[in-house]
This record gives C-alpha cells, structure tokens and sequence, in this order.
C-alpha cells in the first residue's frame, strides 16, 4: 500500500498556504466545540493523518441519514469528501456502479485491511436468509458482515442502524435488526436519530479524524459530545415546563406562546439528543422550536412507544388498549370491590356465629 | 445467443435497484427486467396504529423525498375524517412541497445523474480561461472567473494526485458515451460542488416550518408551527425574513447555474434519443389553490396521455375502484383471489412471499417473480410518472408557463417537441419543474404574508382531534406530486385504527416489473432498443434508469 | 366473649416512626408522581396555579423519595439489627416448606372463611408478611431503583446515574423506565386500600386493637383466643 498523503501534504498540493490550513484546523475546531487549547493537536492530526477510507453500506433504509449528512455545514460535505475521508464506496454518490462499484469495495477491504471505516446506513432483515434486502444478487445480511470484518471502526447511522427504526417496529415483517446485533468484535459508535443531525455525524467522522479515536460513548454506545444529555434539559421551552404553563391543543394561544409541549406527548424528557442544543439545518430550529412535540426519533424502540401525541403510552393489556393508569384504576377499584365483598361475608359469618353463640349461651 | 448483464448496486438512486438486460445484435438492449430488492414492509407495520400517527411512519418510507409521503398521509387522514386544514396550512404545505420538488430536482441533476454525462476526469485538461468565456456565455452568475476555475482545476488535480478518488472511484471515465469537452465538464465539476453546498440551504424552508430536514414534522388537520408577528415564541417577521431570502437565492442558482446547465449539457447530446419508453403518462395533479379535493384549484392538472397523443386528455380518478390497481403477478407477493388480478388501493392486500432464487445467486428468475415492487396499472395500462408526465400533461392543456420554458429550452436546443420522449426529454422536463416549483415558493411566500397580514394565525383545526369524534368506519385518500411522480396514499379507518393503508408510489409505476400479460413498465420499457457502447460497462443503462430518478426505497416501501 | 387478660407491646416506636413517616411519603409519592405524569392542574385557559408548579411537585416527589429511601433503609437495619422481635425478619421464612405450610395456610384458608376460626399472632400473621414483603419490600425497591435510575439522569455521568443508570438500557430505553416507574406505582393504592381493609378487619373480628397498636403500640391479648405466635 502507497503511503496516504496527510491533511497538510493535501493542502500544500492543492496550493493552500499554511496560514490558510492553520484556519482550516482552528475552524474544525470552532465546529465541534473544542477547547481552545486541542488546536494544536488537530493540526498535527490534519499533518500526519491520510484521508480514511469509508465504505458506506445502505440496508433497509430511507437514505434520510445521507441527506442529512451532506447537510452539513461545518464541516461541509465537500471539505469532508474531499479533506477529511475517502468516500470510497456509496451507493448514493459514488460513480461506479455494479461490479466496478463492488470491486471498489473489495479493492478497500483488501488494501486497508484493518483501517477503513464501515459505515452503516439501515439494517439488515434477519428473516429468510435475508431475501429482503438483496444487494449485488447476495443478502444484505452477508454483505455487510462481510465487509465488517475488516474495518477498524463500525458507525451505525441514524434509528436505522442503531436501533431498528421503522422496519423494526412491530411486527416487524423483515425481521430487521439494528447493526449492533449482528457485529460485535468491532468498535461502534451508535449516531441514533431519524435522521442524526447533520453536525453531529460529520462530527463523528472529524472526531475520528483529527483525535485518532472514537468519541467517549455511553452505555448505548452512542458519542457523549452529542447524546449526553436529554432535550428537555436543554430546551428552550424548559421554563413553561417548571411553571406548568402547557400548550393543550395545536390550535390555540399557547401555542404561539411557545408554551411546553409536554402534554402534547412530547418525549424531550427521554431522549437523549443535540437537538435543542446543536439544532437543525444549521440552528435553525428543531422540531420542539416549530411547534411540534419531540416523538423520540433518537431513543430506542420509539415507534412502538404508544400514539406519539399521549404522554404514557396506552400500552396492550390483555389483547385491550388501556394505558398504566386505566390498568391501575381498576386494580385498585377491584382491590376495594374485593375488600368490601370480603367484608360482608365476614359479617354475615361473624353474625351466624354470634347467633350460634347466643344460642349456646342462652 | 442473447446475452445478459446485470447492473447491481445501481449507485445514485436510493434504494436498492437491480437492472438485468437481455443484450441483442451490436449489444443494443433487446429486453430488459427491472427489480426491486429491498421491501420492509411499512404498510404491514401502519396497521392498528394510530392515524394521526401515520404520517411519521409513512415519511420514513423515503428521505429522500422527504416529506411527500407525509403529505400525502396526513392528506388521506384528512380526507377520511373529512377535516378541512386553515388557509395558513395549505400554504405552508403548499410552500414545503414545492421546496420540496425545486431541492429534490437540484440534487438530482447534480449529484445523481450528471455524472452520466460529465467525465469528472477530462475536466483536468480543461483551459480554464476557456471555461471562464464558456461559463460567462451561458448565464451571469458570478463565480465564473479564469481564477475560479483555476482553483478549483488545482483542486481536483491534487485530489486525483492524492490516489484517493473516493466516490469518483472506478468510474466509467474516458467512456466513449461522453461528449463534453474539458471545459464544461470543468463547469459541471464546479457546480457539482456549489450544488452540493447550496442544496442545504433550500431545505432550511422545511426546518422553519417542520422543525428538521429531512423529516420535517406535519400534523393532521394542519400544521404544529405557530406564526405570530406579534411574539418571539412563533414564526414572526424575522423568520419569514429568512425563508424569503432562501427562495430568491434558490430562484437565482436554479435560473443561472441549473437550466444553463442542463441546455449546455443537453446541447452535447442531442443525438442521444434513446430511452422514450412508454408514452403514457399518469398525474394525479397537486397545489391546491383551494381545498385538495378541488381538483380544478390545482397548480398541477389532473389527467392521463396515452400513447404519446398530447392531443386528448384522460380523466383521472384514483378513488374509482376500476382505474388505479395494483397487481402482483411478477411480484414477490401473493394476493388471496390470484396473483394477477389489479386490485384497488382500498382493497389492496400485502402479503409478501420471496419466490426468487437463494441469495447468493448471479441471475433472478425473470420468467417468474423477480422484484419487490408491485404492479401499478392505470385502467390496465402501463403509466409513466414523474416531470415528464406533468410537463406533458401542462404542455398539452397550455399552461402558459409550462409552454414558455419549454419551448424556450428547445428552442436553444434547436429540437422539436417530439425530442422530450426520450432520456434527455425526461431530464429536461425536471428542470423545467423545477424552475416553476422554484417561482411558486415565492408565490406562497407571498400568501403566506398576505394571509398573516389579513389577521389569519390559525394553522391547525383540531375541531376532530380526539378520535372519539370520528365516524366508526371511514376510508381515505391522500395525494401529492411527488417529485418521482403521482404519489397516493388509501386508508381505512375502524374504530380510531387503521385498518389498512396502502401505498402506491411514483417509483412503483416506473420501476414495476411486468404485469400478467407481459406488459412491461416504464423503465423497462425506456431501455429496450439502447445500443450499448461497451457490454462491461453500463453507462447507457444508467442514463435512463437516472433519469427517472429512481426510488426503490419509495417504490416497494 | 373475650376479655382483654393482656396488653403486649408489639410496634416499638422506631417501626411505628417507620409505618407513619411511610405511610406519609409513599402518598406523597404517589400523588405526587401522577402529577408530574399529567398535570392536571392546567387549566383552560392555560396560566400556572401557581409559580413553579411543575417544579414544586417533582420537588416534593424527589424529596418524599430520598426520606422514603432513608425510611426503608431504616427499617431494614431495624429487620435484621433491631432489637425487637415483633419487627425482625427471622420469623419470615418463604424459602422454607414449612413456612408455606400450616400456618400460611390456615391464615389463607381464613380468609377465604374455609376455617371458621381465626389464627392469632402477636407480630404479622404470613399472609400479611408475604404481602407486606412483596408489596413493600420489594415494591419499594423497585420503586427505588427505576426512580434513581431516573433520577440520576438529570445530570449523566453524576454519582446517581453511575450507580443507577444501569438500569436504563435494561429496561431499553428511558421511556420504558418512565412506564414501569409509572405502572409500579399502582401497587401502593392497590396494597394500601387491602392493608386497610385487612387491619379494620382484624380489629372488628379478633378485637385485639390492631389498628391503634400502630399509634399506641400495644395491641391485646383476649380471653379465649389461643396465640399461634
Ligand atoms: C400508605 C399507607 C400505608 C402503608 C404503606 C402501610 C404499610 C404498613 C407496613 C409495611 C406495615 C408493617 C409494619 C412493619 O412491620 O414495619 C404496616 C403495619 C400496620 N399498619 Fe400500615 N400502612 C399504611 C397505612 C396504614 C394506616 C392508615 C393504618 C391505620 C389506620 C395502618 C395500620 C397498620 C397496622 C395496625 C399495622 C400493624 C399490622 C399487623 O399487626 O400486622 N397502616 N403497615
Ligand atoms: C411509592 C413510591 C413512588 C411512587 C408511587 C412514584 C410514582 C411516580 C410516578 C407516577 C411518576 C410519573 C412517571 C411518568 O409518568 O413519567 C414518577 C416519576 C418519577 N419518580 Fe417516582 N415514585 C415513587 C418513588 C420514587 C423514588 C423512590 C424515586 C427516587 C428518586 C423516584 C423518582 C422519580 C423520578 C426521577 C421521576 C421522574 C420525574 C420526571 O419525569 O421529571 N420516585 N414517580
Ligand atoms: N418514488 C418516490 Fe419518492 C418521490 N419522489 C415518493 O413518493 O422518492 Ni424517495
Ligand atoms: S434512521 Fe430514519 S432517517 Fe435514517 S435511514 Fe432510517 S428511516 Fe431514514
Ligand atoms: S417542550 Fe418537551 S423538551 Fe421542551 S421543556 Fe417541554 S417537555 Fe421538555
Ligand atoms: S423527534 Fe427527533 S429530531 Fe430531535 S426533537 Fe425529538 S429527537
Ligand atoms: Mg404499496
């Protein structure tokens, strides 16, 4: 393998001065909001490191994850393609198709063995031998533990790959199933969403990059940067919360009082996310700021979470819809009906004997 | 003996597509199958939930046409409940889906088929003073200098230098199919790039409205955002400020880089007819200027052409039971009353059931079942959806706008009518669209404020909110124009549930495998008779297949 | 009929400081707990009743939750520590045979009125201690550890969501542990309003002042009434 040239081998042979790659460096840095004090090992990194190669797979998906990747605007994509990593296989930009595309991927897996990173966009259905997802005329299922086995680093993208998304919900008709279940001796990072925001999976791939490692993760697996905290500890909409002050109907002045929307069914509360800190589209706004209730595209399992417009799910009980506190109600109504039928055999009893007492005594 | 290729993975789509072709004498494509091979079954897993639910689960169906499915679901929602959405709402709509379509078309042009025509490669031996005098005679946008194009020239060479191509790896480079000189594949390479930049700004629209992009947030019975000029908690002056500026910005890049592009490109391969196919094409209309069940307050007619006859117009309703079917005769499903008979949308069944061979294999059953998507038909006809249908259809009823543009592009291109049944015709035709989606943002920018000003705040009716103000039983249909094409979704409603939803999109009536006479769908049919300059590389199956701007994703859902 | 021949001082005053400081938070608690599940005091027109209202209650639910856990913490060391016999876990024996035996099932089959006679203890009868166990004891711990798992998520990494935060990816997702917290929370209501019944019960059939014995501490020995203790 011919050695890699490094960030500053690139941009010298692009011409770029070095003040202006200093720049380059201090602004990646601004980016993913480092200390100040990092930037010199950024640009040591952007010096000695070659672009990593990427093979970026798509199993049952929607593409959501790579349109919000190219969304990015710091870094932008074309800094990153160009820059940063080497897109080499993408079955939603690359050039090549069939086998010259396949041979892509495998000349990759060859010639970096060991160093190329695997990113996963969708999953992989499990039923039937995988016929649900066919890719070059094999299973989706064998293509990416296949390329799997010889990357360095996983990224799962988005609620696809980290946690099921849609095609796992229930009943799950694929038998789809999220990236982590199926490869296991490799690092993964976990970038749930549906899609990530645009800055926080670029940031995955800089991280990597300039750092040299994978973000700290949580139990979940997923980057502390992004996922650390919960929505609702960030939003905007936190002090109506504290007060009580609630939007109650879509259609109405709370609404445009920007009122929390917490009894709308919002799920700020329990998903972990950027979104009211790093926001979307540039910071623009999330769905929170336009009005909308979070439906916790980032957390696990949440299309099966119940009617995303209620706050506790009404959850299945015995083939009926009743939520917790149905269930909980007519326990504890039955409780009283028990105790009370309970009662009045005991008195009826209680008086049968204190007549046969009285009798005996009599 | 006929020989055949396969071309899989199919790369900038979405999706997973899966062309095989029978190749004839000069290796001219004498039949070709069209195969769908990803399906998650999204119709099945909407059942029993909550319709006001749907339009998130269905918006997953695709991010890349992000948005129209829950448009389209919301709409069926509504449709079936009978709710009518405030005036705001149908703008915003309005409004996201045409930044919808003008953001889609940009993205795909560049980013998804120009590479079909563009050798990235050549573009090193381009002169970029040359370039400069091309690009400044095609339009006046700015970035057109020697220097620029210098620049980015230094750019690439260092890039190809670096021996890491990335995604231009393995392309078909040097291929005898392309026609360009250096200098404007120098100018595509440049706008490749500006394209990939800008295109994130148009969606900022969506993330005002929807929250995020993709997958912004809609809501039945209208829209969750709040305008209040009078707040800083809702949409006031600065944020309509701010999507203001987008739309004049996106209307510049799409009239002085898009369609200057596409003519300065088209003009190259004028030669290049291939890939008509059909001649019959399908629209369900969308832009509603009033209520969506007033199809004449439609932006976008209603209507069928069949057989290329521009001259007489079909009617179309999507809620007869006799005109839109689907039938899975060569699909991977089974029906429980035979497998090629149509069956409407609200009588839809899905029950998949794989037939073809055990994976790894080299050549699928193309005699049998062999794809993922079903078989739309319209009253038993093969359809074509997309820009080119609606372009055609416009054209045909003399949309004055429609008709200047294009005569206006065939005019510079010095071709008749007849030129758009073709691959290029269909590519044109997108940005033809897109150049009049891009004039209606502001149109609905302007009533949106025209709205707001008259004192209207309201952007949701929740009068039917709670479902236990539903009828027990209701059946409904949503549509929209995708940017693939005519787009519908079909719900039951029972007991607040969904019963059933079927979904029938653009890229299902263009990538359907035959139906049970043999008949063969749009994209199979655009291919046969292409010549294909070298077997072992197929750039021609490519343009064609591009430029239907295939969604598998979409399509078998 | 029975005449009290004996007073017997059965609930020492920590179990008696225990059973009311309880009683008080799990209502607390569990009142508490709706709230912050729907909070119900919004009204129509959507103004607070009060400055922080939102706040006040999970204020008041974390703070019935850390004297709820010291309590319970509490009376286990009284359980295995305490100097008191009544209150000790050694009689409690669920692992052993003979403890299902005769006499849980005497008690069950008295009150299922399949015996005419009632057994007597001093301390908790078995029903009762299985009841109390599976209901407090191990409710509350559950109760505990979902609502600390929850708990520590308000500042992730922190000592409660190190100790606790394990639990999240247990149950899935923090949703899922909203729910189970939430669903759990039932079995108060449910157990209060059976010990209640259970208790007046005891009282009015045995007369032996059960019911006061938890304020006074005292509870009587009758005439005629042979102890099982
Ligand atoms: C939230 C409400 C309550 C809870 C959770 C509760 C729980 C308990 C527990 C755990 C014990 C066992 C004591 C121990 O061994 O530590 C107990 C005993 C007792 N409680 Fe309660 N209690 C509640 C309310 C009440 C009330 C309101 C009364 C009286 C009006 C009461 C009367 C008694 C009596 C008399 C005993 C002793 C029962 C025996 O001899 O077995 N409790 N309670
Ligand atoms: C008898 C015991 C308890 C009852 C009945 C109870 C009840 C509840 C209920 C009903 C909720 C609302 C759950 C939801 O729908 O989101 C809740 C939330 C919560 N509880 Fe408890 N709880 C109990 C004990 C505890 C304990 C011991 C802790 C420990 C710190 C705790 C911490 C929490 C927390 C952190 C929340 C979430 C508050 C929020 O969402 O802001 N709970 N509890
Ligand atoms: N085909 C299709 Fe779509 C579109 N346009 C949807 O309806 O792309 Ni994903
Ligand atoms: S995670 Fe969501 S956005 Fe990403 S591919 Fe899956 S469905 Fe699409
Ligand atoms: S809107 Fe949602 S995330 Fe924001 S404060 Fe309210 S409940 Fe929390
Ligand atoms: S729905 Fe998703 S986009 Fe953010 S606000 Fe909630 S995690
Ligand atoms: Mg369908």
């Amino acid at each position: 393998m011919d050695k890699q040239p490094t960030y500053a081998e690139i941009f010298k042979s692009r011409g770029i001065s070095r003040r202006d790659f200093l720049k380059f460096c201090g602004l990646t840095s601004v980016s993913l909001r480092l200390a100040p004090s990092l930037l010199p090992k950024i640009i040591h990194a952007m010096e000695t490191n070659p672009r990593t190669p990427v093979i970026w797979l798509h199993g049952l998906e929607c593409t959501c994850c790579t349109e919000s990747f190219i969304r990015s605007s710091h870094p932008v994509m074309a800094d990153i393609i160009f820059n940063m990593i080497s897109l080499d296989y993408d079955d939603t930009l690359s050039a090549a198709a069939g086998h010259q595309l396949e041979e892509v991927r495998r000349k990759i897996m060859k010639e970096y063995k060991g160093q190329y990173i695997l990113a996963c966009e969708g999953n992989a259905p499990t039923k039937d031998d995988g016929v649900y997802c066919l890719v070059g005329g094999d299973s989706y299922l064998n293509v990416l533990k296949e390329t799997a086995a010889d990357a360095a680093v996983v990224i799962a993208w988005g609620a696809c790959a980290t946690f099921g998304c849609v095609q796992n919900a229930a009943p799950n008709p694929t038998g789809a199933v999220p990236v982590s279940e199926l490869i296991t001796d490799k690092p993964l990072v976990n970038v749930p969403g549906c899609p990530p925001i645009a800055e926080v999976m670029t940031g995955v791939i800089t991280h990597y990059h300039t750092f040299g490692t994978l973000p700290e993760l949580d139990r979940l697996k997923r980057p502390k940067a992004f996922y650390g905290t919960r929505i609702h500890d960030k939003c905007y909409r936190r002090a109506f919360y504290d007060a009580g002050m609630f939007v109650r109907d879509f259609d109405d002045e709370s609404t445009r009082k920007g009122w929390c929307l917490y009894k709308m069914g919002c799920k700020g509360p329990t998903t972990y996310n950027a979104c009211s800190k790093t926001e979307w589209n540039q910071g623009i706004s999330f769905p929170i700021g336009s009005g909308h209730p979070c439906f916790g595209c980032a957390a696990p399992g949440y299309w099966d979470d119940g009617p995303f417009y209620t706050r506790l799910a009404d959850v299945s009980f015995l083939g009926t819809d009743m939520n917790a506190d149905r269930i909980g109600v007519i326990a504890v109504g039955a409780a009283a009906a028990g105790a009370a039928a309970h009662a009045a055999v005991t008195a009826v009893r209680k008086k049968k004997t204190d007549s046969e007492n009285d009798q005996l005594e009599g | 003996m006929a020989k055949k290729i396969v071309v899989d993975p199919i790369p900038r789509i979405e999706g997973h597509l899966r062309i095989e072709a029978k190749l004839g004498e000069n290796n001219v494509i004498e039949d070709a199958y069209s195969s769908g091979t990803m399906w998650r079954g999204i119709e099945i897993i909407l059942k029993g939930r909550d319709p006001r639910d749907a339009w998130a689960f269905a918006e997953r169906i695709c991010g890349v046409c992000t948005t129209v499915h829950a448009l389209a679901s919301v709409r069926c929602v509504e449709d079936a409940l009978d709710i009518e959405i405030p005036k705001n709402a149908r703008i915003i709509r309005n409004l996201m889906n045409a930044t919808q379509q003008t953001q889609d078309h940009l993205v795909h042009f560049y980013h998804l088929h120009a590479l079909d025509w563009v050798d990235v490669v050549s573009a090193l031996k381009a002169d970029p003073k040359e370039t400069s005098r091309i690009a400044q005679s095609l339009s006046s946008w700015p970035k057109s200098s020697p220097g620029y194009f210098n620049n980015l020239q230094q750019k690439l060479v260092g890039f190809v230098e670096s021996g890491q191509l990335g995604i231009f790896s393995n392309g078909y480079w040097g291929h005898p199919a392309y026609k360009l000189p250096p200098e404007v594949n120098l100018i595509a390479v440049a706008h490749y790039l500006e394209a990939l930049d800008f295109q994130k700004e148009i969606v900022k629209i969506h993330t005002v409205f929807g929250g995020k992009n993709p997958h912004p947030n809609y809501l039945v019975g209208g829209m969750a955002c709040a305008i209040d000029p009078n707040r800083n908690t809702a949409i006031n002056i600065e944020v309509l400020s701010m999507v203001k500026k987008i739309i004049e910005d996106t209307k510049v890049f799409i009239e002085q880089v898009y369609i200057p592009d596409l003519i300065a490109i088209a003009g190259f391969y004028k030669d290049w007819l291939y890939g008509g196919g059909l001649g019959n094409y399908l629209c369900y209309g969308d832009f509603p200027e009033k209520s969506i069940d007033d199809a004449a307050s439609l932006l976008w007619p209603r209507g069928a052409i069949l057989n290329k006859d521009l001259s007489t117009i079909y009617e179309v309703d999507p809620r007869d039971l006799n005109q839109v079917t689907e039938e899975v005769s060569h699909s991977w499903y089974t029906y429980s009353n035979g497998d090629g008979k149509g069956l409407h949308p609200w009588e839809g069944e899905t029950n998949p059931k794989y037939t073809g061979p055990k994976p790894p294999f080299e050549f699928l059953d193309t005699d049998k079942k062999y794809s993922w998507l079903k078989t739309p038909r319209w009253k038993n006809n093969p359809m074509e959806v997309g820009p080119l249908a609606r372009v055609l259809l416009a054209y045909a009823k003399d949309d004055p706008m429609i008709t200047e543009t294009v005569d206006m592009i065939l005019g510079k291109l010095e071709v008749g009518p007849e030129a758009l049944f073709s691959t290029l015709g269909r590519t044109a035709a997108r940005g033809i669209e897109c150049l009049q989606t891009a004039g209606f943002m502001m149109h609905y920018y302007n009533q949106l404020v025209d709205n707001v000003k008259a004192g209207d705040l309201r952007t949701a009716n929740t009068e039917l909110w709670d479902p236990s103000r539903w009828p027990k039983e209701a059946k409904g249909f949503g549509y929209t124009e995708a940017p693939r094409g005519a787009l519908g979704h079909w719900i039951h409603i029972k007991d607040g549930k969904i019963e059933d939803y079927q979904i029938v999109v653009p890229s299902t009536w263009n990538a359907s495998p035959r139906d049970a006479n043999g008949a063969v769908g749009a994209y199979e049919s655009a291919l046969a008779g292409t010549p294909m300059a070298d077997p072992g590389q197929p750039l021609e199956i490519l343009r064609t297949v591009h430029s239907f701007d295939p969604c598998l994703a979409c399509a078998s859902h | 009929m029975g005449r009290i021949i004996e007073e017997i001082y059965v609930w020492k005053l920590p179990v008696r400081m225990y059973h009311w400081i309880n009683a008080l938070c799990i209502t607390v608690l569990f009142v508490s707990g709706l709230y912050i599940a729907s909070p119900f005091l919004n009204p129509p027109i959507g103004e607070a009743v009060w400055f922080k209202q939102m706040s006040i209650f999970r204020f008041l639910h974390f703070t019935a939750a850390f004297i709820f856990i010291a309590n319970y913490l509490f009376r286990m060391y009284w359980a295995l520590f305490g100097y008191d016999k009544y209150a000790r876990f050694a009689g409690f024996r669920p692992w052993s045979p003979k403890w299902w035996g005769k006499p849980f099932r005497e008690q069950m089959a008295s009150y299922l009125f399949l015996r005419s006679d009632e057994p007597r203890y001093i301390g908790h009868n078995p029903v009762a201690a299985m009841s109390y166990f599976i209901f407090i004891f191990l409710g509350s711990l559950f109760m505990i550890f979902t609502g600390l798992a929850m708990y520590g998520e308000n500042n992730p990494g922190g000592f409660t969501d190190t100790m606790f935060g394990w639990l999240i990816p247990l149950f899935g997702s923090s949703y899922n542990l909203h729910i189970v917290h939430h669903s759990a929370a039932w079995i108060f209501p449910f157990y209060v309003i059976l010990h209640l019944y259970a208790v007046f019960r005891h009282d009015v059939v045995d007369r032996t002042s059960v019911t006061s014995s938890i304020i006074t501490g005292y509870k009587h020995k009758v005439e005629d009434e042979p102890s099982l203790d």
